[in-house]
Parts: structure tokens; sequence; C-alpha cells
């Protein structure tokens, strides 16, 4: 039985502020974000920010990110910046690379999100992070909307797929 | 009596058969599967995934993970990535590395020969141990993007206790056909070391 499944994608033929997935089955464990991406903000980087089921309040998160020059940490509160990519500064026809792991989207606890991601660039400097966050929220995930900011638009090509991971037949598992 | 010839196209789900004769069993491949897996027998020099151009046609994105060491001069080593066999200045290196004791992204490089994507163990190092090694290459196939890696990797050693987060760029649009591995200091990669190459439907 395959463990991880293809559940919708998306790319981009014309610009976009956001992408939404709606509609999410319920009938998986976990979900994985994966994005190639090209923002419009005048960086090497440029933001993602996820609201889930609409909502953008109750979103935390934490980073250890580098930039070529440096290893730092912040974090931030106001809102469910979960992700980075490649901004309209970075060398051109070039995109970011991350993945967004949410476990246990569709259970009843508040919900942890955990990602990597990358924006390269040809130079020295570049931006990339691991970022840890939280939604205070124990409603299941629906639907899940990505936005590009401070940038305001994707460009053409940026490309997001969204997976399940499959429940399984259990037998193995020993709980003491 | 006609047969019919499957095509990807006739099948709603892709499907198959470990053979067409009635009653075989049907295997639903997943979105995510093994290409190709080598296990080194003897130690060697590098290794290369080629022919994705067929071998991953039905994948959008691929991953490879390795559990590898090498026989270097010192308890460290690093991974070299190329591209379609470009030793050109057309990659780039970017690193986030912990130490245990510090945390540097002291590492970024433009137009450089090759890309470095994995710690792993070096000769020195502590007996039988190997590092991990994991790195995704998205929309490889894509003919209007430059092509960035993304790796996670790390060796916990006597003489080198490494964690890296490190991504690279092939900067060329063309659909990558094949992925070389390599090492910087060591001459070989070592017995028992595993490369493993596995395609993510899009």
């Amino acid at each position: 039985m395959a463990a991880k499944e293809l559940i919708t994608s998306q790319t981009l033929v014309s610009t976009a502020g956001s992408i939404t997935f709606s509609s999410i089955p319920q009938t998986y464990t976990d979900l994985l974000i994966v994005i190639s991406a090209r923002g419009n903000y005048a960086g090497v980087n440029d933001d993602m920010v996820l609201s889930f089921n609409g909502s953008s309040s109750s979103h935390s998160w934490r980073i250890l990110y580098g930039q070529g020059t440096g290893g730092f940490s912040t974090s931030g509160s106001s809102s469910g910046r979960y992700a980075t990519t490649t901004g309209a500064n970075a060398t051109s026809s070039t995109f970011g690379s991350s993945q967004i792991y949410i476990p246990n989207y569709a259970g009843s606890t508040n919900k942890s999100v955990s990602s990597d991601s990358v924006a390269e660039n040809n130079a020295t400097g570049t931006f990339m992070e691991i970022n840890a966050g939280l939604w205070a929220n124990t409603a299941a995930i629906t639907s899940i909307t990505i936005a590009d900011s401070p940038g305001t638009a994707f460009q053409i090509g940026s490309s997001f797929y969204l997976y399940g991971f499959k429940k399984g037949s259990d037998g193995i598992t020993t709980v003491a | 009596m006609t047969v019919s010839r499957f095509s990807k196209a006739s099948l709603s789900v892709p499907t198959k058969y470990r053979t067409l004769m009635a009653g075989s069993e049907a295997i639903i491949p997943g979105d995510f599967e093994l290409i190709s897996t080598t296990v080194l027998s003897s130690s060697a020099a590098s290794v290369t995934f080629s022919g994705l151009g067929t071998s991953a046609a039905d994948y959008k994105h691929l991953q490879i993970r390795a559990v590898a060491r090498t026989d270097s001069g010192s308890a460290y080593e690093q991974i070299m990535v190329r591209a379609n066999g470009v030793t050109s200045a057309a990659y780039s290196r970017h690193r986030l590395v912990a130490t245990g004791s510090a945390v540097s992204s002291s590492e970024g490089y433009a137009s450089q020969t090759q890309m470095e994507l994995g710690s792993i163990v070096g000769g020195t190092g502590t007996a039988n141990a190997f590092g991990a090694v994991i790195i995704d290459i998205l929309d490889f196939a894509s003919t209007s993007k430059n092509k960035t890696f993304r790796s996670l990797s790390g060796s916990n050693v006597t003489g080198q206790n490494v964690s890296s987060f490190e991504s690279g760029a092939w900067f060329n649009t063309a659909a990558i056909t094949s992925i070389s591995l390599d090492r910087i200091f060591g001459s070989n990669f070592v017995t028992g070391s595993r490369f493993s190459l596995y395609g993510m439907r899009g």
C-alpha cells in the first residue's frame, strides 16, 4: 500500500498573490506541502504565509536561518510565516525549494508545523531556514492558503504540491 | 483476439501488474517510489544516477537518500554533486551548519564547479559510522527553471560533529538527466555506502 499520495497540485500560468488547497480530505494522518516558487518581493528571498481554514490568527513560528554569511534565529506570532522562497532580486529563472510538514492535521489537538526551505541565488548571499511553527487551534485543517508576503505575487511557473500520508494498518506497534 | 496496448493515458490510475496472466495481482504504485539503489560492495570514487529522462519520466521531483563514508584523512567528508555531467562554473552552494558548540552560515559561494550537499563521515571517524544525507530536487525536469537542490545531513562521530542544512543550484534550465555524487577529500566512498534515488509524482 502506498504511504504517500499526491492529493492535488497547482502550477501558476499567471502571477497570483496566493493559492489555496480547499476541501482537503480528512482521510490521511499527515500532510506534506512541497513548493517550488518565486515571489516578487525586491529581495533575495520572499516569504510564504500560511493560513488554515481561512484563519490567520493564533499562529507562531521560530526559525534558524542563514544568509550565507552567518547563522541566526528569530521568531514571530503575527502570522503563519512558515517558509521562505526566492525573491525578485535572486538570479533569474531561479526558484526556491520548500517542504512544509503538518502532522495530525485532522486531529483535535493544536497543529504543529515544521519546514525547511531555501532561496537560491548565484551569489554569496541567500536565505535558508528551518522553521518550527504552531497553529494554536484544535480544529481539523480543511483548507490551506499560501500567500506571498511581503511580496504580492508568486511568479509564473511557481508550483505547489499537496501530499497526504496514508493511515496504515497496525500490528507492529506496542504501547507500554 | 485483439490485444489492446496499455498506455499511461489509458489508465485512470497508474497500475502495474506482476504479469499479464489472468488473475495476476495488480500493484497500485504510490506517489513516492524507489527508482534505483546502490550499496557499494567495494569502494568507489563516485556514484551516478543516469538515464533519468527515461527512468524518472513519471515523476516531478527527485529525492536522494544516502548513508555514506569515505576514506578521507579526517573524520569529515563532504559530498560533491553535479548535474548532467557539467563541470563548468555553473553552480552555487550555501550552508547552515551546527557543530555542537556554534552555528554558522559562513559558506556562500557563486559560480562554483560543483555543489556540496552532504556532510558525512571520513576515514578517521568512529569505526563503522556513516553519515546520513537527504537531498531534494523539485521540478527536476522543468525546462523553464534553474535547478535548486536542498539537503539535510549530518554525522556525530569522534572528531567531527556536524549537522548541516545545505543548498545549491545548477544555473541551467535543461532537464536533469543525470546526477553524480563524488567526494571532496577522500579517494573513495567505502564499502557499505548506500545511495538511493526516489521519485515523487506531482
